[in-house]
């Protein structure tokens, strides 16, 4: 918990790091690449459900850092930008991926529909923390692909809803107007397949 | 009431960036529509339990500004070493058409392809003569290409040599230049290292002391409070004994009275008897 505060505490207090990044600090970008790096990877891992993907895409946001960090007009803005990064490197992704590839995908997300499926009808049942892990995962794996990297900006990685429309060149109404009916939808799956917050306290 | 949040509205209320009279509005708009106001309570629960989902733990590589930046840039190199590669062989063949004196010419008599000066062909000579005279250039031909090759390898032997030996001194000074580098990186990253681990250690002591100052002083006033309520406690057991006492003492009192009076009146009835009797 205290390692977790202090990892937070320099990651929203990095400004010095930054701007020494930005003048060709090869440590400094280093520093920043071990503070930003477990983030940008559950962004990817979250939006993809895939590991490969999820290393993929962080790599090369990592590399895109390194390369254009000299650009970052302001240091406020980093976080945003790194987002930014990260966001359209999962996009162009998604956009890449073939028709057969995007058939192997829906199986294979069919499959494992049909598993976390048995798993939901079961409500006396116990879940281990992976277990429910992997439903929540599924859960987010329904939502479409503008919903879900709304909820995953905003659930998970924290960022504000001025950031999130930064990131994805969108009006602030309509991030809200995503996470609302994102959430909404979310709800409506939980609920279908039993999840409640009893199970957490269980 | 006319009032109806719109989503953008609502998501606002759900995450805490309304203002207060905003807020009340929503509020009061949620008491009188219970359906939305257990949509919202859904919507909250739901983000409870997607908070749920850990994240993954990763280890962020060693040195990623090395690395290539993607794939289409590895597609320029393959290109370019693909053209380099023609190239050189282009090269190789013009060095060798060279030495070789190689002659490609066409005439009223013909293509003419071969090596040397090209040989006039006497009008009027029998084939076994062509035959004789092809034999013969071919022969020199072939002894004086040998004889270059010999030249071109032993040449190439001494240029490959003397690029090997100077090589190797390049990749040995780079090789001590980068290892006194990586120790003067290594010394940094100790010392930054060390210095960033006392950081940690002060603020934890500092964190760990204020926390121990603050459970200290709230087991003070536990203990206080605990020492006024025993207090309070022991005060109204000792003035219940002393009322319980006191009553007691006040029955004593009326028994000892009472006891006290029947033996008066007993004493008085037998000194009346007794006077009666004397009569």
């Amino acid at each position: 918990m205290y390692a977790e505060t202090m990892l937070d505490i320099a990651m929203n207090h990095s400004d010095s790091l930054i701007n020494q990044a930005k003048n060709g600090d090869n440590r400094a970008k280093d520093k920043l690449v071990n503070l930003w790096y477990k983030r940008i990877y559950n962004f990817a891992y979250k939006y993809f459900s895939d590991h490969d993907e999820a290393m993929d895409v962080t790599q090369k946001t990592f590399i895109a850092f390194h390369e254009k960090i000299w650009q970052l007009k302001e240091v406020a803005g980093f976080k945003a930008w790194l987002y930014k990064i990260a966001s359209n490197h999962c996009h162009e992704v998604t956009r890449q991926q073939d028709r057969s590839h995007q058939h192997f995908s829906t199986q294979k997300a069919e499959d494992v529909h049909r598993e976390a499926t048995a798993i939901f009808f079961n409500p006396d049942r116990k879940y281990q923390r992976s277990e429910l892990n992997g439903i929540l995962q599924e859960a987010l794996n329904t939502l479409n692909e503008e919903q879900r990297t709304v909820v995953i900006m905003k659930e998970y990685e924290g960022l504000k809803f001025k950031e999130i429309a930064e990131v994805l060149e969108l009006p602030e109404n309509t991030v809200k107007s995503r996470l609302y009916y994102g959430l909404t939808h979310l709800k409506k799956v939980l609920v279908a397949r039993n999840i409640t917050t009893e199970i957490l306290q269980s | 009431m006319s009032y109806i949040p719109d989503e953008i509205t609502l998501t606002n209320y759900l995450y805490g960036e309304l203002s207060e009279d905003e807020s009340n509005k929503v509020e009061e708009y949620l008491k009188q529509n219970p359906a939305m106001a257990a949509e919202i309570k859904g919507l909250s629960s739901t983000r409870e339990i997607m908070s749920a989902y850990d994240d993954k733990e990763v280890i962020p590589p060693l040195d990623l500004s090395n690395k290539p930046k993607n794939s289409n840039v590895s597609d320029v190199r393959k290109r370019i070493s693909r053209i380099m590669a023609i190239a050189a062989s282009v090269s190789l063949l013009l060095v060798v058409g060279y030495f070789t004196d190689f002659k490609l010419s066409y005439n009223d008599q013909g293509l003419f392809i071969g090596f040397k000066k090209q040989t006039e062909i006497p009008q009027g000579v029998t084939l076994d003569q062509i035959e004789s005279l092809l034999d013969a250039a071919l022969d020199k031909n072939l002894a004086v290409q040998n004889q270059n090759l010999v030249e071109v390898k032993t040449e190439m032997q001494s240029d490959y040599q003397s690029l090997f030996i100077n090589q190797g001194k390049t990749f040995e000074t780079k090789l001590e230049q980068r290892m006194n580098f990586d120790k003067q990186e290594l010394d940094r990253y100790t010392k930054d290292l060390q210095e960033k681990n006392a950081i940690l250690v002060n603020d934890y002591f500092r964190t760990a002391g204020l926390e121990q100052q603050t459970y200290v002083k709230n087991l003070l006033i536990d203990f206080t409070g605990y020492l006024e309520e025993q207090r309070v406690q022991d005060r109204d057991f000792y003035l219940n004994r002393l009322i319980d006492l006191k009553l007691s003492s006040d029955l004593k009192q009326q028994e000892t009275e009472q006891m006290l009076t029947s033996i008066i009146k007993s004493v008085n009835n037998i000194s009346t008897e007794e006077t009666t009797q004397n009569f």
